[in-house]
């Protein structure tokens, strides 16, 4: 799943630690995310969503129109 | 610039890591013994066998340290799980049955606790690095 998180990190200045922090994840989780090597969980897409205060499907693509 | 302290999730991610990097270690240093290629003293045996022990209880303490840590966990024991059916169940079963449509009376020749334990501790990390490197779908 394609998405938009490390656009969004950068847009906030935020290293990925910080981020990880901000969402009680570790750094790697946020990385293994940004790399498309792990799609969150719903829970934290919620997190992540109201982080950056867009709508989820602004922030991941799953490929579908 | 000073280092900001870990966090609690953090440390225990790290310990994960560290863990499944002693456990692999120890792994290999008893699978290179087991094949008899180079001679190891008995002291490495051991030592191997309570790093791996630790290891592993380390891991399986800090396996839900994070969602990502979970995933891979996943992906590793669900691939240790069918191994074990498969070396375990379904080895044996295949040889009983072509040897009984082949007519031999062989008895086993594929005794299943000869490597079974190295065959799934292997898949488990395989499935792991995997995991980690291609991804944890």
């Amino acid at each position: 799943m394609n998405n938009r998180l490390k656009v969004l990190r950068a847009m906030n200045d935020w290293s990925q630690a910080e981020l990880a922090a901000q969402l009680d994840v570790s750094r790697q989780a946020v990385n293994a995310i940004e790399t498309g090597k792990h799609d969150p969980s719903l829970p934290l897409a919620f997190r992540i969503s109201r982080l950056f205060n867009l709508p989820i499907e602004e922030i991941f693509d799953d490929g579908h129109e | 610039m000073t280092a900001k302290p870990l966090t609690k999730r953090e440390k225990s991610v790290r310990r994960h890591n560290i863990a499944t990097l002693l456990a692999l270690t120890a792994f290999i240093a008893l699978l290179v013994r087991s094949t008899e290629l180079v001679t190891l003293p008995e002291t490495v045996n051991f030592v191997a066998i309570m790093t791996l022990f630790f290891a592993v209880i380390t891991m399986f303490m800090t396996r839900n340290a994070d969602e990502y840590v979970a995933a891979i966990w996943r992906a590793g024991t669900s691939t240790a799980f069918v191994f074990t059916a498969a070396v375990l169940i379904f080895l044996p079963f295949t040889e009983g049955f072509i040897d009984g449509l082949m007519g031999y009376e062989n008895g086993q020749d594929i005794d299943a606790s000869d490597a079974s334990e190295m065959v799934i501790i292997a898949s488990f990390f395989v499935a792991n690095a995997w995991a980690r490197l291609r991804g944890t779908y």
